[in-house]
């Protein structure tokens, strides 16, 4: 289901009228039985996969539990040296059935995602196999995180595991997250979904506006500008001018940011209308002034799921200390320690890489960001030294507007592996824009023949400028709340104001095209 | 003395820093995860404890005293 | 949560109060422009309906076949018309009215299904809304339509808003007497042209996805005991043989149904594709389609019991003022003759 059709205005409208005439007991088994209408109607067929997911994994939390539990009992007694060694068998017991586990769950996962991409490698390289692949059920690359971290906290004993299933049903299938994420935790998010909810009427309406902003930027924005970049970036043939192509890049940027940050917005705005706080997913990515920074604002639940439950394992490891060690011998203490951080660095990113999609490219393009951001941190000290011969302040708002335009220019560049039809054709692009820049045809009328007429690009441009307004506005609090300080009329008014841009401005139906009326034609 | 060792780590760490004033390192995302990694490995290696993930919570990095803590606890268990 | 309500309910209707307002202003003019619009009007006044497409609103002529033979007849006939959307349209008739007679042109039957959604659009605007409507939009929508969008254009049209305006005044209003357009040019048939078709006996496929829906209209008449003719009407169709004439033909007879395949018949019916066309035998012009209906009406006499309502007053009523605006488009185009 879309977050912008109809029929999910409908599904919601009726799961929250119910929500908030249930008692408090029931609204979580209701919700429940929402996310299994939400899923059945999305996904029927592969509803298997989510289910295999939720049973292992909740069973998995049993399974530590039990652990636990007998550990707890068996060392009772024992002195400091056999207490010891008996936990750490536990602890041994415990990380068997952590892996099971996590292999079951990520390696389906994997096995979705790559075996197209193994099978076409393998046919290329001759062998004779016809092409095998998954069909990937819905938020299958979230649902599996979202459950995966609940087993590794429940490991790390964070928490206690969660004896009903049903309970942890709901976590694991939470219907607003099943589309685009975001990947929340457990703690944060498992007892608001099982407390009982009065309707806030502040709640309800800062959700709904929440909502309306989602469509809006989706609608006029994204949805607007989506056949340009389909035309111009995927294309399998490269013959533009470099200059229309980072046109290209840089109109990418802004359609991808409304896309996802809209159906967030959607996510958020429909768990606010039902009293659930769901984390925030972007923080105003463009502002970023350094790569690092603008990984820490973009697609943030993603970003410190792989930080809390790969990175910091991975850098902690053992072998990354012995690597550590080791470098500190070649390379000196200075630089030797920095070398299992760049490394672990480079691994998340490559994962990183590998989650977003099914082909090389992706790793390439995870590769790509994990080695800017090691290299800007390898080259810090030269920088400082650079910028102090030079006399910038770093506090100046011109070189501030510098790193906001270079990181946003660079992560333009970077992005171009995501759509391009072929590895080749991503370096193709790149190649031009540096050697083929021709700013003339950026004026000759060349963006005006790639799917999206004057007028759309006038209406997505006055888009652009409300989510920069928007931005712009978030910086001095909470537009919500700095719009509710100025009266209902005007709470009301935004809301009125963002359906009726939606609805006249947004990219959406069949559309009217002028030379398809042809009255007569037969 | 303990504290003044890791105070040395973090002053070579984040020459930025105050570690006598500073409170909510973590909270405040005063460092970041770059930073931890580089402090644990720094403290793992310097005390000859193992520090873990589990450990990496905010009570526990927020402030130097709470740093000395956690070297101390992890010393007298490893 | 007590004054919530109420305010949010007062937003609403506002809302879609704007959203009414926005579907009246970007409206397109030619919505509202199918021939079952001024059908409901004339319903029981009608003995004779045609159906088909633009074969049938060029080549027949209601006000001939009034005017030689007192048939009050009708084209129920769009651009793009294909046979589904014939057959929702047949119900539609049955619905409001029993004509004497249902005749529809086969011409449509093997065109290439694309799917220029214009004519079903203006029919389902135009259509009165009941359980059939929904049958006729489930049937004939296009991805990405939604019904919501014969409630609220500006679901369709919003892309026009920069054509707006606060006046939709359709563009033929008054120029279609009885659904015939009017056309005075004449291109006469090229040499090259392969018309009429080469019969070699042989059948071949036709589209089934049009096919069906012939089925389904025999089907319906049948059950209804509603008198239906079918007829190709004169001329080069898109899609249309010799071998697709002998594959409908035999479909027809399996239903016991006769086809007048008026290809095979063109000297019988008075049809030169040198004169009659205005397009080189594709579609025919204004004096073709005298020269079909005046044939057509003696036809139809011979073999149905088709009543002459001349100097009826009801229907005298009627046709007098079609009669005078066919003569004044007659002259127009004689005068300055157009094409389609």
């Amino acid at each position: 289901m879309l977050f912008t059709s109809f029929r999910f205005a409908a599904f919601f409208a009726l799961v929250l009228t119910v929500y908030y005439l249930l008692p408090g007991r029931r609204q979580w088994q209701w919700l429940l039985a929402a996310n299994f209408a939400f899923y059945f109607i999305g996904s029927l067929r592969l509803a298997g996969w989510l289910f295999m997911s939720i049973l292992t994994v909740w069973a998995g939390g049993l399974a530590l539990a039990a652990l636990d539990k007998k550990a707890a009992e068996q060392t009772k007694g024992l002195d400091r040296q056999a207490k010891k060694a008996m936990r750490a068998g536990f602890t041994r017991r415990k990380k068997g059935v952590l892996a099971l586990v996590l292999l079951i769950n990520f390696g389906a996962l994997a096995v979705m995602k790559y075996a197209g991409w193994v099978f076409s490698l393998l046919q290329k390289l001759g062998a004779g196999v016809g092409i095998w692949s998954l069909a990937m059920p819905l938020g299958v690359s979230f649902y599996t995180f979202q459950a995966a971290g609940y087993l590794i906290d429940v490991y790390r004993g964070k928490y206690p595991a969660q004896n009903n299933p049903a309970r942890f049903a709901l976590f694991a299938s939470f219907f607003p997250q099943m589309i685009q994420g975001p990947i929340s935790r457990y703690d944060q998010l498992a007892n608001q979904l099982f407390a009982t909810h009065r309707p806030d009427p502040q709640q309800l309406l800062f959700g709904f506006q929440r909502i309306l902003w989602g469509v809006f930027k989706k609608l006029v924005v994204a949805d607007r500008l989506a056949p340009l970049v389909q035309n111009l970036l995927a294309s399998p043939t490269i013959d533009q001018a470099g200059s229309v192509y980072l046109a290209g890049l840089v109109l990418y940027a802004f359609q991808l940011y409304a896309d996802f940050s809209g159906g967030i917005d959607v996510t958020i705005g429909c768990a606010q209308m039902l009293g659930i706080r769901v984390t925030e997913n972007f923080h105003r990515p463009f502002f970023s002034k350094s790569v690092d920074e603008y990984w820490r604002r973009w697609h943030i639940t993603l970003g410190s799921w792989f930080r809390d439950y790969l990175f910091y394992p991975l850098a902690l490891s053992a072998p990354m200390a012995r690597l550590g060690r080791l470098c500190k011998g070649v390379f000196g203490p200075a630089y030797g320690k920095k070398i299992p951080i760049y490394a672990a660095t480079m691994g998340v990113w490559a994962v990183t890489g590998l989650w977003h999609g099914s082909s090389a490219r992706y790793l390439l393009w995870g590769l790509c960001n994990g080695g800017v951001i090691v290299l800007s941190m390898l080259l810090e000290p030269w920088y400082q030294k650079a910028r102090q011969r030079l006399g910038i302040r770093s506090e100046s708002t011109v070189w501030r507007l510098f790193q906001v335009v270079r990181t946003f220019g660079l992560l333009c560049l970077l992005r171009v592996f995501d759509n391009a039809y072929t590895t080749g054709n991503a370096f193709a692009i790149l190649g031009r824009i540096f050697t083929r820049f021709e700013p003339a045809a950026l004026l000759d009328g060349t963006l005006l023949q790639l799917g999206v007429t004057a007028q759309g690009f006038f209406t997505a441009g006055l888009g652009v400028c409300v989510m920069l307004c928007v931005s712009l506005a978030q910086r001095h609090g909470s537009v919500r709340g700095q719009i509710a300080r100025r009266g209902p009329a005007l709470q009301g008014a935004v809301c009125l104001l963002l359906a009726l841009a939606s609805l006249l401005f947004g990219a959406y139906g069949v559309g009217y095209n002028a030379a398809q009326f042809i009255y007569f034609s037969f | 003395m303990l504290r003044d060792e890791i105070k040395e780590i973090m002053e070579e760490l984040r020459p930025d820093l105050d570690m006598e004033t500073e409170t909510d390192l973590i909270d405040r995302g005063t460092l970041d995860s770059f930073d931890i990694i580089s402090l644990v490995s720094e403290l793992n290696d310097a005390f000859d404890i193992h520090i873990s993930v589990e450990d990496l919570v905010p009570e526990n990095l927020n402030t130097l005293d709470a740093m000395v803590q956690l070297v101390e606890r992890h010393q007298q268990e490893d | 949560m007590k004054r919530f309500l109420p305010r949010v309910i007062g937003w609403c209707l506002l809302f879609l109060m704007c959203a009414a307002l926005l579907s009246q202003l970007t409206l397109h003019p030619e919505e509202g422009n199918s021939p079952l619009r001024e059908y409901y009007a004339v319903a029981d006044k009608t003995d004779v309906v045609f159906l088909g497409a633009s074969q049938v609103f060029c080549g027949v002529s209601p006000t001939e076949l009034y005017e030689e033979y007192g048939i009050s007849s009708f084209d129920m006939a769009n651009g793009n018309q294909y046979m589904s959307m014939d057959y929702f349209l047949i119900r539609e008739i049955l619905r409001v009215s029993s004509p004497s007679l249902i005749v529809l042109d086969v011409s449509t039957v093997n065109r290439a299904p694309e799917s220029s959604d214009w004519s079903h659009r203006q029919y389902l605007a135009t259509m009165k809304f009941s359980p059939l409507w929904w049958e006729a939009y489930q049937a004939t929508r296009v991805e990405g339509e939604t019904a919501l969008s014969y409630l609220f254009p500006v679901l369709r049209y919003h892309d026009r808003w920069n054509e707006m305006s606060w006046h939709s005044t359709p563009s033929w209003q008054g120029s279609r007497p009885a659904g015939q357009m009017l056309y005075g040019r004449i291109v006469p048939q090229a040499e090259t042209t392969e018309y009429p078709f080469v019969d070699d006996g042989q059948t071949t496929t036709v589209e089934e996805s049009h096919l069906k829906w012939l089925k389904k209209i025999i089907e319906l008449c049948q059950a209804e005991e509603q008198p239906l003719l079918l007829v190709k009407v004169p001329g080069k169709a898109e899609g249309w043989s010799a071998q697709v004439a002998n594959t409908v033909l035999q479909v027809c007879e399996s239903y016991g149904e006769p086809l007048l395949d008026l290809d095979r018949r063109l000297e019988e019916v008075g049809v030169d594709m040198q004169l009659h066309t205005l397009d080189g035998s594709a579609h025919l012009n204004m004096y073709g389609a005298q020269a079909l209906s005046r044939w057509l009406g003696g036809y139809l006499r011979q073999n149905y019991e088709i009543p002459d309502r001349r100097g009826q007053q009801e229907y005298e009523q009627l046709w007098q003022p079609i009669l005078k605006s066919y003569h004044a488009l007659w002259d127009q185009q004689e005068a300055q003759p157009q094409g389609m």
